[in-house]
């Protein structure tokens, strides 16, 4: 007989080895990262694949060095802990109303929302440039930030939507009976609930403003404002990639993004699971 | 080339999307000539390319462009931020769109410096060239890839050739030299296969636009700088049986296996195994260009093996020895809305002329000389010699006019789309040599009619 776990997978060698294949296909392209990260230019042509022949840490010294990873990393924290907050708390004001709120034009603002997250962000760099260049907000962390929130909040505010949706009309009206104002029904009772559904919007967008790309380059000029994610434009040496100094890069950067998703997984797949919203 | 590639396509868009936020400035008068060094100050901002925007970089970027300017004009402040990873047409093209922008507008080559023209964001450098005698001092063929519609807008930055590399400690050990026409090639390619050697280690798997080296090489190789001059000015159609024969003469090399030992190698190996190959003495031969001189010496020094280069050779009767397809990587231009078009003038003429201080930032790899006249005399010891050798053959070959072309430079942008998109399936043989040149007529002929087609120079290599 096999055993059945909770989830009701049954405990077969089909399934083991299935999900075996399914580790060695996410994890071996990870594990070579991080062999190549300690190799030679010659080494990494000579072997690409295979283990190194010595734990050389020089490639990391130089990557950090190099591209100036802890002042970028100084600035990505920054980042992320303005887009967190900023996406939380739009999203979260935007998505109670949608949700708890009797509104008009309610199915009007959710389609809106749904045509803003398929519209190409490049459509709007121009205008953007031009309005933050007359506004100061060029070459400044807060300015990236906004931008960032804007990026972030319509998916998130579908995604509060449907979570909250889900929560029982009941206790809005048991608060209002005893007294509650529309702020403290929501501050105090339904967001609380909704903590899941915050902490997920909260890794979604914070794990995009980790590595945004295109509104860095472009929107930040000085290098000592520069996140993380620029870093990897560091490496190259004419028309040239310096493929040591990409890896061992790449493995400090993946570091903390892999961190905090083994930490959360649980809650991060839960919210998106209760959201009812991929990702 | 991988930065110019990314850049073109974009180039188009951004500017028509520049609408929506601002009118493109329209130049506003020519560059003024630089008066006493005194009387210029101001700031000035400057972006530019730089490998890495470290402190050290960035201190040494400075002590060798902008000290010895701001030594000669002190009441000028320059506002110099670097831009890495290729990044810096992008910022610079959404800046102009947005009616925005610094002093200086550098661009990775020609191509993208036409529609940039068009827009009126350049300002007309011709009255500064003219008084200080750039047409003397630019070597020909890159002043005339800087005039547009008659006016000189951009200086030239860097200049590349297509050469053949090879290891030369590996032909030293086998009696060989560089192959000097198509019989001396293929027997050289032949020997290379008996004792299990690639020839030529190219390949496409790092960067795409890799197997447009190759298509340049042959059609100067084959058709010849001559008939390429005639297809760019219209005398004569890129469906001609010359450049046919270019391309079939490529598609038998892969055949044959010369690339990489094959075509299915060609698009899986990688930029460090072709190179460790390269050193190591596995591959014997390298068609690229001058960017190549920091990464092959990386390699080489590691294996303890010496690399050398020479011309390209001709492949078909008629075409001449010595050709190099040129090509110019970057070019600088004065914003045309520049609030200090004499500030600006006066580091582009210092620019120009300090040669010395040149060599010395070549010499420590922070960028490539610029394509200006110069004697050995005028290098400090310390640069290898071999880089010298280089650019002291092309502007010999420069004064001559014994120049090629290569499509990145010379070509329209579709043209050099087409290539891109079609090239693998001729190698892969899903498509035929004569279809090919047939799509790349057609793209050319409509960038023709768009007036996207960079500056054409002339060129004596008639064989």
């Amino acid at each position: 007989m096999t055993a059945r776990t909770s989830g009701g997978v049954r405990r077969t060698p089909i399934s083991y080895f299935v999900l075996i294949l399914l580790a060695l296909f996410a994890g071996v392209p990870l594990l070579i990262l991080v062999f190549n990260s300690f190799k030679s230019n010659l080494e990494l042509g000579q072997n690409p694949l295979g283990l190194p022949s010595a734990l050389d840490f020089d490639n990391y010294a130089e990557a950090w060095s190099r591209g100036s990873i802890g002042r970028g990393m100084w600035n990505s924290v920054v980042l992320v802990g303005g887009t967190v907050i900023g996406t939380c708390l739009c999203a979260g004001a935007c998505a109670y109303s949608l949700a708890r709120l009797d509104m008009p034009f309610k199915r009007g603002v959710e389609n809106y929302l749904f045509v803003v997250i398929s519209l190409p962000v490049q459509m709007f760099i121009v205008p953007l440039f031009f309005l933050w260049s007359n506004l100061a907000l060029i070459d400044t962390l807060f300015g990236l930030i906004i931008i960032y929130v804007a990026l972030n909040t319509p998916f998130s505010v579908l995604l509060l939507r449907t979570f909250l949706v889900g929560i029982p009309k009941e206790l809005d009206e048991a608060a209002r009976i005893d007294g509650a104002n529309e702020w403290q029904i929501a501050w105090r009772i339904i967001l609380p609930l909704a903590r899941p559904g915050l902490l997920t919007v909260g890794l979604v967008a914070g794990l995009g403003a980790y590595s945004e790309l295109l509104f860095a380059v472009i929107f930040v000029t000085t290098p000592e404002k520069l996140p993380m994610a620029t870093a990897l434009l560091q490496y190259s040496q004419g028309h040239t990639q310096l493929f040591g100094l990409v890896n061992a890069a790449a493995v400090i950067m993946t570091l903390p993004a892999v961190l905090l998703f083994l930490f959360m997984q649980r809650k991060f797949i839960a919210g998106l699971a209760s959201g009812g919203v991929k990702g | 080339m991988v930065r110019r590639h990314r850049t073109l396509a974009l180039v188009a868009a951004v500017t028509l999307l520049g609408g929506c936020a601002a009118e493109p400035p329209a130049v506003k008068n020519n560059t003024t000539v630089p008066t006493a060094a005194t009387e210029i100050g101001g700031k000035v901002t400057m972006w530019y390319d730089l490998d890495s925007n470290d402190e050290k970089s960035v201190k040494e970027f400075e002590k060798w462009y902008i000290e010895p300017y701001k030594k000669m004009y002190p009441k000028v402040t320059v506002d110099a931020i670097p831009s890495t990873g290729g990044t810096l047409g992008q910022k610079v093209k959404t800046a102009l769109a947005a009616g925005r922008g610094p002093d200086f507008i550098e661009t990775p080559g020609s191509s993208t410096a036409v529609p940039y023209a068009d827009a009126g964001y350049l300002a007309d450098l011709g009255p500064l060239a003219e008084k200080e005698g750039w047409k003397e001092r630019i070597l020909p063929w890159a002043y005339d890839m800087g005039v547009i519609d008659g006016k000189f807008l951009a200086v030239p930055l860097y200049y590349e050739t297509l050469v053949l590399f090879y290891n030369k400690t590996l032909f030293t050990q086998n009696g060989w030299t560089p192959p000097t026409d198509r019989a001396s090639l293929e027997k050289l390619a032949g020997e290379m296969q008996a004792k299990d050697i690639v020839p030529f280690v190219n390949a496409n798997a790092t960067y795409q636009g890799a197997t447009d080296w190759l298509v340049s090489s042959f059609m100067n190789g084959v058709a010849g700088p001559a008939k390429i001059n005639q297809a760019l000015t219209g005398k004569l159609p890129f469906t001609d049986q010359a450049f046919v024969d270019s391309i079939q003469l490529l598609a038998d090399y892969f055949g044959k296996g010369y690339f990489a030992g094959g075509a299915k190698q060609y698009f899986s190996l990688q930029d460090p195994q072709k190179y460790a190959m390269l050193a190591e003495g596995k591959a014997g031969m390298y068609i690229s260009g001058s960017w190549e001189f920091a990464a092959l010496d990386d390699y080489f020094k590691e294996a303890g093996s010496e690399w050398a280069e020479a011309p390209l050779p001709p492949l078909a009767p008629g075409v001449p020895a010595d050709i190099y397809p040129l090509s110019v990587g970057g070019t600088m231009s004065i914003n045309a809305s520049s609030k200090n078009l004499p500030a600006a003038a006066a580091y582009l003429s210092w620019m120009l002329s300090d040669v010395t201080t040149m060599w010395e930032a070549t010499s420590l790899g922070l960028r490539v000389p610029l394509p200006i006249t110069f004697t050995q005399a005028d290098v400090p010891p310390g640069v290898d010699q071999r880089v010298v050798d280089h650019y002291l053959r092309i502007n010999d070959a420069s004064a001559k006019g014994a120049v090629g072309y290569t499509s990145w430079t010379s070509f329209g942008g579709k043209a050099e789309q087409n290539i891109l998109e079609n090239i693998d399936k001729v190698v892969n043989g899903d498509m035929s040599a004569a279809d090919f040149c047939a799509g790349l007529d057609k793209a050319f002929k409509a960038d023709v009619t768009a007036g996207l087609i960079p500056p054409v120079y002339s060129t004596s290599a008639t064989g």
